[in-house]
């Protein structure tokens, strides 16, 4: 996969063409995708493979977008989707460069992915329970390149994997950064629990403290501070730089968004908009920083600052969206927190979790939890949700953990699909709304 | 298409000598213009999306297992193909030609953007007639269509056009928030004002409806909470576990449910958004009974998984995408309607009850183990008149016990899109019982 041989010049002179006012913004996004995958579904065949190519011309003026998207690369195909996004016909027919790349020949082969299966299976056998899977594994490959009318970013790669187990009792996913047999390890730990967890006794509804492990805690903050700071969730409100200044939580969170310190394989120099990404402070002692931006947005606002463009395809214009969350360790162990937390609940992961941007209603689906009894993790309870208002809870962080550990999930927010990072500590919640 | 044909051969040769010889091709073009508005409050909140797609699938089997390889543009014969592994994957053998119904409608231009820009205008000031502080937050539309054609080693030669429009609107009042999905065959047949009502009458729900209600009576539920109702029962309509699921809700009489209840899945549905001749692997759709005035006929089926013991196969392999191999699944499932009976003579009937515009989230069923639970929003009934709205309840119970009380079903069948499409008219159903408050699921 490459685009190192993209001429773009010639695309970048076709572009300011259609820029023909001063505040335009018109940039050409050209992707490149490949995914392996593979399931042991009776449906589906051994090994699959997808492998697409296109590429989307935008132009952004005074807050309007109009995008038009193209599968595959060639010069007419760029033209049309030209023509499609200007404003006004042109006094001189617009020049079309060439826009020849290369297809993908690389032969396919993915030996990690079709290993995994095992690995998993093995590891969930190691602990002497045994219960029906679907496992479907998959490895994502993207390649990015922007070409603006003024800059030419150099090209992105991504690299990740994603593995999706059903299970009688509902589905559970994964997003990471490889496929091994500590990963597939980690994971079996996760679905067994969540296997004794489905028929363990439900917790009692009410107020509980609780110890978020750093997986639940990284959903937690994706939802509460991630979403609850992205321009668009915001600008619901009115205009999202009033919220720089806020307190928004407890003064011991201390979060970043932090795209370029992601793991390796999914690290980033610029975002999907060209734009070089930063090292940005969302809460620092719980108040905000700066939300999280995409070039549409801080065109509104000299006080916001691009970076944060995400896409999750050529279809579809870019939004602000977080890319690897980072919260700040504490000063407590484990430990320290389950003392904190004594008598409530400890919730190591978490299956989804859901904001209601208009209301700030949050809520968080867990698959099990465990007791804390004595200031120790105890017996399992069944699947729970943890329910309030992203203000209430935010400011219920009562303790961050020190020992932060790396993770990933999907984000779905408005319908575009895409994969997030944090490195989180474990989180230590005062009393928040438990049901089950 | 010629061009295709050649390929395909070719296709067949190279895969051929890898000792696959069962070959299919699916190769689809699309457009889609989609336009989304934002709040009027918020002025520029345009955006504008023209896509063009193309792009193929190839499944390939042999003895020694199968392989999946899509992409964009067409496909390559030379390659690169993966290593097939795994199952091997059989194709169904083409049985005579399937007729496409008329697709006259499907050729169609696409919503332009002034067009599309003025219908989805009308929806702010239209709510905001009904209830002044209301305000939209989010509304899309779509219009798309496509063409595809598939060819396979086995025979099958087959073209499908489809046309299909999607609506989604999102709105707030105070804390009360909507949002809804719609689809139709084209962009014009959205009734805009009319969602503006709906919109209207949710929102105050929301807002002012009492919270926590466990009194007992009778339910009318409206068709977009019948139609949740039905999403929870597909494991038991759709697939080979389905019989063993109908053996646990049997009731005595040996009926699944009431005789008043009949559900169809039909992928040649006249009228239907997603009506085609020929499912994802080109096998001719039809209508299928899956519950007859009660009775458990059969689940759908594919031709895999038919047999005389099981049940009869449909064209019931969807490929909503040419990205993803097709699985098994509904196209239009719907209880059908009693042309008799209209929906305000089930709510006139009621003396002590309600009436259920709603479920707030999809709820949790249990079909194996015959229990369910659903949070819904509508009104009290008292002398078959709307008493109190009500803005969440949650019912509980037997999914046994909801299907066998259904005691009325009207007229007013309406589609809903999950994917594939969910039809459901009124039904007023006895025997449920609501275990106090349940608050609304928000969107992820």
């Amino acid at each position: 996969m490459s685009f190192a041989a993209l001429e773009t010049l010639p695309i970048a002179r076709s572009l300011a063409q259609i820029a023909d006012h001063g505040d335009d913004l018109a940039e050409v996004y050209l992707e490149r995708v490949e995914e392996v995958g593979s399931a042991d579904d009776r449906w589906a065949p051994g090994l699959t493979v997808r492998r697409e190519q296109g590429f989307s011309v935008r132009l952004v003026r005074d807050g309007k977008t109009w995008l038009a998207a193209r599968d595959g690369f060639d010069g007419d195909s760029f033209g049309a989707a030209l023509r499609q996004v200007a404003r006004a016909l042109p006094t001189a027919r617009y020049a079309v460069p060439r826009l020849e790349i290369a297809p993908d020949n690389q032969p396919i082969s993915a030996p990690e992915v079709l290993e995994f299966d095992s690995l998993l299976r093995r590891a969930v056998s190691q602990h002497h329970v045994a219960f029906p899977m679907r496992v479907e594994t998959r490895r994502h490959r993207r390649e990015v390149q922007v070409v603006g009318t003024k800059l030419v970013p150099d090209r992105e790669e991504e690299l990740y994997y994603s593995c999706r187990v059903g299970l009688p009792w509902g589905r559970y996913g994964s997003v990471l950064t490889e496929l091994s047999a500590t990963t597939a390890g980690h994971l079996a730990t996760g679905l067994v629990a969540a296997f004794r967890g489905s028929k363990a006794p439900l917790v009692e509804p009410g107020v509980h403290p609780v110890v978020l492990g750093p997986a639940a805690a990284a959903v937690f903050l994706h939802e509460a501070v991630a979403h609850a700071l992205e321009t668009d969730t915001l600008a619901l409100e009115g205009p999202p730089e009033a919220a720089i200044g806020v307190q928004l939580g407890s003064e011991e969170l201390n979060v970043l968004d932090d795209p370029a310190g992601a793991p390796s394989g999914v690290k980033r120099a610029t975002d999907d908009e060209g734009t070089p990404v930063i090292r940005r402070w969302l809460l620092l002692s719980g108040k905000v920083r700066q939300p999280i931006a995409d070039l549409a947005a801080a065109a509104s606002s000299d006080r916001l600052i691009p970076g944060a463009g995400r896409r999750a395809n050529r279809y579809l214009p870019p939004v602000s969206r977080s890319s690897h969350l980072e919260l700040v360790a504490g000063p407590h162990e484990i430990q320290d927190l389950l003392t904190r937390a004594d008598g409530g609940l400890y919730l190591p992961e978490a299956t989804r979790g859901s904001l209601d941007p208009h209301t700030g209603e949050f809520r968080m689906r867990f698959p099990y939890g465990r007791r804390i009894h004595r200031e120790k993790v105890g017996e399992l309870v069944g699947p729970l949700v943890l329910n309030g208002r992203v203000a209430a809870l935010l400011e219920a962080v009562c303790g961050v953990g020190s020992e932060p550990e790396i993770g990933g999930g999907w984000c779905a927010k408005g319908g575009q699909r895409l994969p997030v990072w944090a490195t989180t500590p474990a989180l230590a919640l005062a009393g928040v709304e438990v049901e089950w | 298409m010629i061009e295709l044909e050649q390929r395909f051969a070719h296709l067949v040769t190279a895969l051929g000598q890898r000792k696959l010889e069962e070959v299919e091709l699916y190769a689809k073009e699309g457009r889609s213009h989609r336009v989304e508005i934002g709040p009027s409050s918020r002025p520029g909140g345009l955006v504008e999306v023209r896509s063009e797609e193309a792009g193929w699938a190839v499944r390939a089997s042999g003895r020694r297992g199968s392989l999946f390889a899509t992409g964009t543009g067409l496909p390559d014969p030379s390659g690169p193909w993966p290593e097939s592994r795994g199952e091997p994957t059989q194709l169904p053998v083409a049985r005579g030609a399937a007729t496409e119904a008329d697709t006259s409608d499907r050729e169609a231009p696409l919503m332009v953007e002034s067009e599309a820009i003025d219908r989805l205008g009308r929806f702010e000031p239209a709510l905001r007639k009904e209830l002044a502080d209301a305000r939209l937050i989010r509304a899309v539309l779509d219009d798309g269509k496509s063409r595809a054609r598939l060819l396979s080693s086995r025979g099958m030669d087959c073209t499908q056009r489809s046309r299909a429009a999607a609506l989604y609107l999102e709105a707030v009042a105070g804390d009360a928030r909507r949002a809804v999905q719609l689809a139709a065959p084209t962009a014009i047949d959205f009734n805009i004002e009319g969602q503006a009502r709906q919109f209207a009458t949710f929102l105050t729900i929301a807002r002012e409806g009492a919270r926590g209600v466990s009194e007992p009576g009778e339910m009318v539920f409206a068709p977009t909470a019948v139609a949740r109702l039905l999403q929870g029962l597909l494991p038991l309509l759709v697939g080979g576990d389905g019989w063993r699921i109908a053996r646990h809700l049997r009731g005595r009489k040996g009926h699944i449910a009431s005789h008043r209840l009949t559900v169809v899945d039909d992928g040649a549905l006249a009228g239907g958004v997603f009506r085609t001749a020929t499912d994802g692997e080109g096998v001719p759709t039809r209508e299928v009974v899956l519950i007859e005035q009660g009775e458990y006929r059969q689940p759908l089926l594919s031709w895999r998984e038919a047999s005389p013991a099981h049940g009869e196969s449909s064209g019931c392999m969807l490929r909503p995408s040419w990205r993803e191999p097709p699985q098994p699944g509904p196209t239009h499932l719907y209880v059908r309607p009693d042309v008799d009976v209209s929906p305000a003579a089930l709510i006139s009937s009621v003396a002590t009850g309600y009436y259920w515009l709603d479920a707030l989230d999809g709820g949790r069923f249990d079909p194996a183990g015959d229990r369910f639970e659903l949070p819904v929003c509508g009104f009290r009934l008292r002398r078959g008149e709307a008493s109190e709205p009500v803005a969440a309840a949650r019912i509980a119970g037997s999914i046994g016990k909801l299907l066998r009380g259904v005691t009325g079903v009207a007229r007013d069948l309406s589609f809903f899109p999950r994917g594939y499409m969910l039809g459901a008219p009124t039904l007023l159903i006895e025997g449920l019982e609501l275990t106090g408050d349940a608050d609304q699921t928000p969107p992820d």
